[in-house]
């Protein structure tokens, strides 16, 4: 775990304006690293701005602030063609397979185009390659001339993760890879996903609104919550002692598997602040259940919690003082 | 037969025959499907291609050579020997409308095709790009667009000299904003779709994502056009040569043998005007008509339930 990390962004943040001097803050001072091998899952709500960062890290959208450090090299303000030279070394995969590969390409032409373009292969090379691809993402090779619309989502998904594992990269954001797919289908692309990271070493960023699936493949998890950080820990310490309050609240909402191990549902109101607007305070004052008036004064930096991890709370130690009884 | 003798629920699945091999085959499958699909597009495509026929047979169907006067001949009706009667000049009109046919297309084809290379490529990168090259060329778009267009021909081609090659250049310069706008459109509604960001991803420079990713999913729209305009080439080019300008007498062009034949129509020679009108009619319904056809085809929005 001392490995240097992949990937560490610093108090990024990503405003779009809107007009009339106005923007919409999407990104709030958001910090987290990457090591190689190393899955680190993002969630939150929709709107948290959670696919915001996934693409703000890649650079394909501009960041407004902060710092991204990828591969020992600072890419916060590179050009898109320095960027383009780096795509090789890191890859994405997206949420909605049937949108995101070109309708007119076959299933061999759209795995083939990474390695056209990023490596200097000859055609019966590249060919090769993209068999072997097919291969280790499990599509059939009786798929490799079909067009997406011939093909299922779990099939698209596979040519989607094969395209993205082409050139060996070193990081993979994984933007909701598997949400719009069925259930069975989910659980063979989560285990294809474990499979790869195992394979390739690579650091991936999983983005998800789904904490299930976190539970299963990453390591760490970021909760988000209006484009800020509310709480960072090791996957296990957030599934067991959830420390802020807003992770309590998604942690209750998920149901588990087993019915004799059902929490106590924590119920939110109240209403969401405006990103366009934020409040001065806590962005989660407005619908937490211990708000005092502190919170509504000042925004809470990351403080470390005693069982690892951070969380942004400042009233994470008397909170969870009795947080042994809770559980 | 056994098989009727049986339920329904039993009875085995009728085969179907497996689809034919041969290229021909398929072919010719495909063209009666399409057909079928679209007798709009069909009877446009039947017409355009017996013109196109007629243009390239030419030699073979003409019984007259199109611009030698038979002095003794002048204004004769409609006979066994001149099928649509004698000009003004006492050339056949029959054999000067097949020759016109040569100039409809030499006309529509490079003028359309002038339009394509000017307008798709403008319209992909205005599209893509946006901002303030985008809002630059839409309003010198718009700005065209207030002259008639007639008069904007009229004046160019009365300014550059006229000329066949000009009387192309500028109908295919007219042509391009209307191809710019229709790629444009369509990149509009592409641009944020995912394979486009996925594309970008993937580490694509910008003319791979124009030329191998946009444009084959943004042509519907200029492919369409493409025949309407063809239409309109041959329809504006025929009414510059009838207004005097582009193409002179006695060059076997339609307008230009419209022009001389309206003199006549007063006099009672109709024919001299009449035909070479019906070509004209006839050519620019085709290819409006297999426009209308290819947009029904080519667009999901404008399918009724038929």
């Amino acid at each position: 775990m001392t490995a240097v990390p992949i990937l560490s962004v610093e108090r990024l943040g990503k405003r779009f304006p809107i007009g009339k001097g106005q923007s919409v803050h999407a990104v709030n001072d958001v910090s987290f690293e990457i090591r190689p091998g190393q899955t680190v899952g993002l969630v939150g709500e929709s709107g948290s701005g959670k696919s915001t960062i996934g693409r703000t890290v890649l650079r394909l959208l501009e960041p407004s602030a902060g710092r991204i450090v990828f591969d020992g090299q600072d890419i916060t303000s590179l050009s898109e063609s320095g960027c383009r030279a780096l795509r090789a070394r890191m890859q994405m995969v997206f949420q909605d397979p049937w949108s995101s590969l070109n309708p007119r390409h076959s299933a061999r032409r759209l795995i083939e185009e990474p390695l056209l373009l990023h490596a200097k292969l000859g055609a019966a090379e590249r060919r090769a390659r993209a068999e072997a691809l097919a291969e280790r993402v499990h599509l059939d090779r009786a798929m490799l001339d079909r067009l997406p619309s011939e093909l299922s989502g779990g099939q698209l998904q596979r040519i989607c993760v094969a395209r993205a594992i082409a050139t060996d990269p070193k990081l993979i954001v994984l933007d909701e890879p598997t949400s719009s797919l069925d259930l069975s289908v989910r659980a063979g692309i989560l285990e294809l996903l474990a499979e790869i990271r195992a394979a390739t070493g690579a650091g991936m960023l999983f983005i998800t609104h789904d904490l299930g699936t976190l539970k299963l493949i990453s390591d760490e998890v970021v909760v988000l919550y209006l484009g800020s950080v509310m709480e960072r820990a090791p996957t296990a310490r957030i599934f067991e002692a959830p420390a802020h309050p807003y992770t309590q609240a998604l942690i209750s909402a998920h149901l588990s598997a087993d019915p004799r191990h059902r929490p106590e549902r924590i119920r939110l109101e109240g209403e969401i602040p405006s990103p366009i607007s934020l409040p001065p305070g806590c962005p989660f004052a407005s619908r937490c259940h211990a708000a005092i008036d502190a919170c509504r004064a000042a925004k809470p930096e990351l403080r470390p919690l005693p069982g690892g991890g951070q969380a942004a709370c400042i009233r994470i130690d008397e909170l969870n003082r009795g947080a042994g009884t809770r559980a | 037969m056994s098989a009727a003798a049986l339920p329904p629920s039993a009875r085995p699945l009728p085969s179907r025959p497996l689809p034919s091999r041969s290229l021909p085959m398929r072919l010719a499958r495909r063209v009666v499907g399409i057909a079928r699909r679209s007798p709009t597009l069909a009877i446009g495509a039947g017409i355009i291609l017996a013109f196109a026929l007629l243009a390239i047979f030419h030699g073979w169907a003409m019984p007259h050579d199109p611009v030698r006067a038979y002095p003794t001949e002048v204004l004769k009706p409609p006979s066994a020997r001149f099928w649509f009667g004698t000009d003004g000049n006492g050339m056949d009109v029959f054999s000067r409308v097949i020759y016109g046919t040569l100039y409809a297309f030499g006309i529509a084809l490079p003028s359309v095709a002038i339009g394509l290379l000017l307008g798709v490529p403008i319209g992909l990168w205005t599209g893509y790009r946006g901002g303030m090259f985008d809002e630059t060329t839409m309003r010198v778009i718009d700005a065209l667009r207030v002259f008639p267009i007639i008069i904007l021909a009229l004046a160019i081609v009365a300014a550059t000299g006229q000329s066949l090659v000009n009387v192309i250049f500028v109908i295919g310069l007219i042509d391009a904003p209307i191809f710019v706008r229709v790629v444009r459109a369509e990149v509009l509604a592409l641009r944020s779709s995912n394979f486009v960001e996925a594309a970008r991803a993937l580490g694509n420079p910008t003319w791979r994502i124009l030329f191998v990713h946009l444009l084959p999913n943004a042509l519907r729209g200029a492919i369409a056009q493409t025949s309407v305009r063809a239409a309109w080439a041959v329809r504006i080019s025929a009414t510059l040569a009838f207004l005097g300008v582009g193409i002179q007498q006695p060059t076997p062009e339609w307008g230009a043998m419209i022009r001389q034949g309206a003199e006549f129509i007063v006099t009672g020679q109709w024919w001299v005007a009449m035909f070479p009108g019906c070509a004209l009619i006839l050519l620019v319904l085709g290819f409006n008509m297999f426009g209308d056809g290819a947009q029904d085809l080519l667009d999901p929005q404008r399918k009724t339930g038929k």
